[in-house]
Order: C-alpha cells, then sequence, then structure tokens
C-alpha cells in the first residue's frame, strides 16, 4: 500500500483524534484528503514526534496521531527517547513504503 | 543557585501559572528541579536536546498548559530552529527560563562560557525574541508573572536569562 492510499483508508476513520503531520509529501496529502478540525499540519521537519508528544502529555484522555516521514525522523532521533520515557500512551507505530 | 533562591523561583513561576516544564539539567539553576519534581502542581517533562524542550513545550502548549522550558543558555542557540518554525509559526506562548552562563554577572564564567554568553543578546535581538536579565530575587514573582503576561500577550516565546545571584 502507498502512503497516498494509506491516508485514503485512514482519513475516514478519523473521529476525535488530533492529527499532527511533518513537513513532507504526506503533509500536503493529508490536507487534501482531511479537513479534520482535529488536525495540525505542522510543516516543521524533526518537529512533529516532540509536537505530539507534548499534545498527549498536556492532553492524557486524547489519541494523538503523529505522522513523521523517514527524514524528519532521522532529524531528530533524540524525540524517540524522550517520547519512550515520557509515555504519553503505548505507542503504536506503523511503517509506509 | 542558593536553595531559598530556588524556592522563590519555583514559588514565583507557580503563582504566574506555569504548570508543564521541560527540562534539561545543567548547574545553574538545576537546584529548582527537586522542589518542582515535588509540587504536583507542575508536570514535567525531560528531555534529550533543548531543540526538543521547546517542541514538546509547544505542543503542551497548544493543548492548554502553561508552559516553560528550562535550559542552558546553548540550548537557546541548539533550538532556534524550533522557536521559529513551531513557536513563533503557530503563536505559541512560552517562557524560556536560560541560565545566561558566559554573562559578565556569571559568577562562574570561564574562557568555555564568556564567547557564547556575549553572543546570546544579539541572537535573542535577532529571532525578534523579547527578554529580560534577572540577576538577584527582588521583585521575583512579579518579574516572572510580568514575563508571563507579555508571553500571553505576544503570543511568542519570552525570555528569562538567570545570572548574578542566579550563577552562585
Amino acid at each position: 500500500m502507498i502512503r497516498y492510499e494509506c491516508f485514503e483508508w485512514m482519513a475516514p476513520l478519523i473521529t476525535d483524534q488530533i492529527i499532527v503531520t511533518s513537513l513532507s509529501g504526506q503533509r500536503v496529502e493529508w490536507a487534501q484528503l482531511s479537513q479534520h478540525e482535529g488536525n495540525l499540519l505542522l510543516g516543521s521537519m524533526g518537529n512533529a514526534l516532540a509536537v505530539g508528544t507534548g499534545l498527549a502529555l498536556a492532553l492524557p484522555h486524547r489519541k494523538v496521531i503523529v505522522f513523521e516521514s523517514d527524514g524528519s525522523l532521522l532529524l531528530s532521533l533524540f524525540n524517540l527517547p524522550t517520547s519512550g520515557k515520557s509515555r504519553p500512551a503505548k505507542p503504536c507505530r506503523f511503517r509506509i513504503r | 543557585v542558593e536553595p531559598e533562591l530556588a524556592s522563590k523561583l519555583v514559588n514565583g513561576l507557580r503563582s504566574a501559572g506555569i504548570n508543564f516544564v521541560t527540562y534539561l539539567p545543567e548547574t545553574r539553576l538545576s537546584q529548582i528541579l527537586p522542589l518542582m519534581r515535588e509540587d504536583k502542581f507542575f508536570q514535567l517533562a525531560p528531555v534529550a536536546s533543548e531543540a526538543e524542550g521547546v517542541s514538546i513545550a509547544a505542543g503542551a502548549s497548544l493543548g492548554g498548559k502553561q508552559v516553560a522550558c528550562y535550559m542552558e543558555g546553548t540550548g537557546v542557540f541548539v533550538s532556534t530552529y524550533n522557536l521559529l518554525t513551531v513557536a513563533e509559526r503557530f503563536g505559541v506562548p512560552m517562557l524560556l527560563l536560560v541560565s545566561y552562563v558566559g554573562s559578565a554577572a556569571d559568577k562562574r564564567n570561564s574562557f568555555l562560557y564568556v564567547r557564547r554568553g556575549t553572543r546570546m543578546i544579539p541572537v535573542l535581538e535577532a529571532l525578534g525574541i523579547e527578554y529580560q536579565i534577572l540577576s538577584d530575587g527582588e521583585n521575583l514573582e512579579t518579574r516572572i508573572k510580568d514575563a508571563v503576561r507579555m508571553m500571553h500577550a505576544l503570543k511568542l516565546p519570552v525570555v528569562l536569562l538567570f545570572t548574578g545571584e542566579f550563577t552562585s
């Protein structure tokens, strides 16, 4: 499944979740497929996971979904141990080709 | 920082409504950390980089928290990208509690810090970030409240630079 198809599948499933996107094409694709009020189209490399972690820590009753890209994640690898240690929620990771 | 001044600083933050603090510990102000850990009013988030400290705080602020980021002066240089592309872009109010290493009044100043310290103000001014320099505990609570009011008025980060008595 390519990313756009995955987003097409996901978009109708989003209800009250908060979506944080990174900078790359996924931000543009998601914005096209979803006008959900919980979208935070960040547009900054290396920041989506950290901002999503902050949102999840502040709003533990809400589910936060972060769309990262490989380059964005590599830019801020230190986000991974911080996110793991702060445990805002049980992380669930998918890899999309 | 002396315990009494550390306590005054933490009380000032609490009084100003700051309830979420990201931190990357350093030497001069680290005595505030155990005080905040003991106080359930504060939600603390230890970070691996000042850059993510700013971004996590931004997320928490967008989630309704009143946020601060505690870091050493060099952390400001590390987090400039995050300050610009997240905090400024989305208009996120946040208080940066910065140990002003290498400033003239830094009681632990040395050749190691001084060149970084002397570049702090030009960098903040280039970024368009408001700052206050605090070198003693006089009217500390009021000055923290003033900074918090300013960050909310601007919807931008505001920096408190701690030197002098805070670095002993």
